[in-house]
């Protein structure tokens, strides 16, 4: 039954994603002129008025900051749309567990997010490669010495002995952010449901407030860290980074588990289709 | 055939007179294999149980017999359905007796009302 | 014997400030009926529905299907159709088919195929497109397509046009399998009430009357629908 649901559910979602990803490659191309304009010594281009360039790469920067945002606004939606309009009136009458209901939008949303980052990540290094080429032709600086040195360090911070490690504890770290994110967001949707009128506008609210509870629990955890940064001139940068990463991913992955809980029980409990 | 059904009254009653009529009207002639109960159910827009009582009345009063596997058949008794057919013409008679009492004619008056009436049509 | 439905002290308030919506109502509800559930708006029908459907939690009292509580279980055997189209709107009718086939293992896609080309509906039109009197059918059709032991149908004829509502009826009950029961809620009586074994009365959240159709006819000389108007009146 998981099975099917994640059909349906991937069914429903893959033509957003498809449009969501087609503005990060479009963005993209049009970052890529400009990039190439302003570095280029090529006359045709530099004949291009700096207006042109300056719209392209704002243009580019909106794009780049709007997809993963217009996607979790999306993942909200159809939670919303399929869980507790009409179209819950069939989701919750079919022979599946509300476990079953959450897990299968959980992945599926997931992995519509982890694309999208995907994209724009790739988006951003394809970006600034006539760049750092530039500046890596003319310096002893190499960009594979740069990653390996970080991975280097952070290695020596967590005190262990592979990159391979170092990577799937990174990897590992953005999984739990990214899912605890979608939860949160199942989590607002979910509580503005108990609200009596004026759902929609409560879930906002109640994303809202999450959103600075966990802002204020994450810089109230990092503020030790932050002092030892500070007053130690031994701990470098990677270790600085890497315990902030292992900070908020704890606190992401305990309270994606209270959200996840809190959602199940409002669905469990406290359904109230209208 | 179109049923006629009113919901004044019970729908059993109303679906029993009206099978009679088809079998006595030949219809269903002696011998024929009749419907299923849920085909003339949803033909008359019942529901099945209450044809089902119809049917079972109709088997007690042996104008329907049922064959275990091959399903319900008209009596074969001729005799039998001629009866019924006597019976019911009799009721009739009694109706239309009553509401032409009620217009005030005796019964005399009303055989030869009949008699030059019929011959007018 | 054991009943499919049974509901005992069955509450559900949904404000504290307002009388409850179904105020301790006791009901059993055998297999093989077809049953009319019938009461003016507000009287607690579709909360009686959504609590058999497991789509409300009761505030107090229990109800259940089979003898249990709702959840998957019952879920599996309760073929219900809600007052509203449920369905996704950007699915195709066949789309749909195939979702009910993935999800209930007592759909059958023969009967839905059967039924959608008996009323003309293009199985690879996508819903939007279609009117809402033809929404409504597909939902009913998909609804009636499965072998369940408990249909529950909510206000199941009320945007359909007679022709097709005749055809409805007819497919209710050439179709449903003789063990199971059917729950209709609706206030349009006239239309169905030669179809009932037994009609339920509920009014404000409790069963005023239970009993077989044919008996209130017999007793009051009076068809259901005179009989209702008779005791809900204002």
């Amino acid at each position: 039954m998981l099975k099917n649901l994640i059909k349906y559910e991937w069914k429903s979602v893959w033509k957003i994603l498809i449009v969501i990803n087609a503005f990060t490659i479009f963005a993209t191309l049009a970052g890529m002129f400009a990039m190439y304009a302003l570095v280029s010594d090529a006359t045709f281009i530099s004949d291009m008025s700096s207006v042109v360039i300056v719209l392209l790469f704002l243009f580019y920067y909106l794009t780049i900051i709007g997809v993963s945002f217009s996607m979790s606004i999306y993942i909200g939606i159809r939670f919303y749309r399929s869980l507790y309009t009409d179209e819950g009136y069939l989701m919750h009458t079919l022979p599946v567990t509300k476990r079953q209901l959450v897990i299968s939008r959980l992945l599926v949303h997931t992995c519509c997010m982890m694309i999208t980052g995907m994209f724009v990540m790739l988006s951003i290094v394809m970006l600034f490669l006539p760049l750092l080429s530039e500046i890596f032709a003319t310096s002893t600086f190499s960009a594979s010495s740069v990653i390996t040195e970080l991975i280097r360090n952070s290695m020596d911070a967590f005190g262990i002995h592979t990159m391979a490690a170092v990577i799937l504890i990174w990897t590992v770290a953005g999984v739990i952010g990214q899912v605890s994110g979608i939860l949160a967001i199942y989590c607002a949707v979910s509580l503005g449901q108990t609200f009596q009128k004026h759902k929609v506008m409560a879930s906002i609210l109640c994303y809202i407030g999450i959103y600075f509870l966990l802002q204020t629990i994450n810089s109230i955890l990092m503020m030790p860290q932050m002092v030892l940064y500070m007053g130690d001139k031994e701990l470098n940068m990677a270790s600085y980074l890497n315990g902030t990463l292992l900070t908020t991913s704890i606190v992401s992955l305990f309270t994606g588990i209270a959200f996840y809980l809190i959602t199940l029980y409002i669905m469990n409990k406290k359904l109230n289709l209208d | 055939m179109a049923w006629k059904l009113d919901s004044d009254r019970p729908l059993y009653s109303q679906l029993l007179e009206q099978i009679q009529m088809q079998i006595v009207s030949g219809k269903y002639p002696p011998g024929s294999k009749l419907p299923s109960v849920r085909e003339l159910a949803a033909e008359a827009g019942v529901n099945p149980n209450t044809m089902q009582k119809a049917f079972a009345e109709l088997e007690r009063e042996h104008l329907i017999q049922t064959q275990r596997t091959a399903g319900r058949f008209v009596t074969e008794d001729v005799l039998l359905i001629r009866q019924v057919r006597h019976s019911l013409a009799k009721e009739q008679l009694t109706v239309f007796f009553q509401k032409m009492q009620r217009l005030g004619y005796q019964t005399n008056d009303i055989l030869s009302l009949l008699k030059t009436g019929y011959e007018e049509e | 014997m054991s009943y499919l439905i049974e509901a005992n002290g069955l509450t559900k308030q949904y404000d504290r400030k307002k009388p409850p919506a179904l105020n301790a109502l006791t009901l059993t509800i055998p297999g093989g009926r077809i049953i009319g559930l019938l009461g003016p708006n507000g009287s607690g029908k579709t909360t009686l529905i959504k609590l058999i459907n497991g789509l409300l939690v009761p505030t107090s009292g229990t109800i259940t299907v089979n003898g249990q509580a709702p959840g998957t279980a019952s879920k599996a055997v309760i073929s219900y159709l809600p007052e509203r189209t449920c369905l996704q709107s950007s699915m195709k009718v066949q789309e749909l088919v195939n979702f009910f086939a993935d999800f209930y293992a007592d759909f059958s896609k023969e009967k839905a195929y059967h039924m959608l080309a008996s009323l003309h509906i293009d199985p690879t039109s996508r819903l939007k497109t279609l009117s809402k009197g033809t929404r409504e059918k597909v939902q009913l059709i998909l609804v009636m397509s499965r072998n369940a032991q408990l249909y529950i149908l909510d206000e199941p004829i009320a945007g359909v046009d007679p022709a097709a509502r005749d055809y409805i009826l007819k497919t209710i009950i050439a179709n449903y399998n003789e063990n199971a029961t059917l729950l209709i809620s609706t206030h349009l009586i006239s239309d169905i009430e030669n179809i009932l074994d037994d009609v339920i009365f509920i009014r404000d959240g409790s069963v005023l009357l239970y009993a077989p159709a044919e008996r209130i006819r017999e007793e009051k000389g009076k068809s259901l629908d005179a009989y209702f108007r008779e005791v809900f009146t204002c």
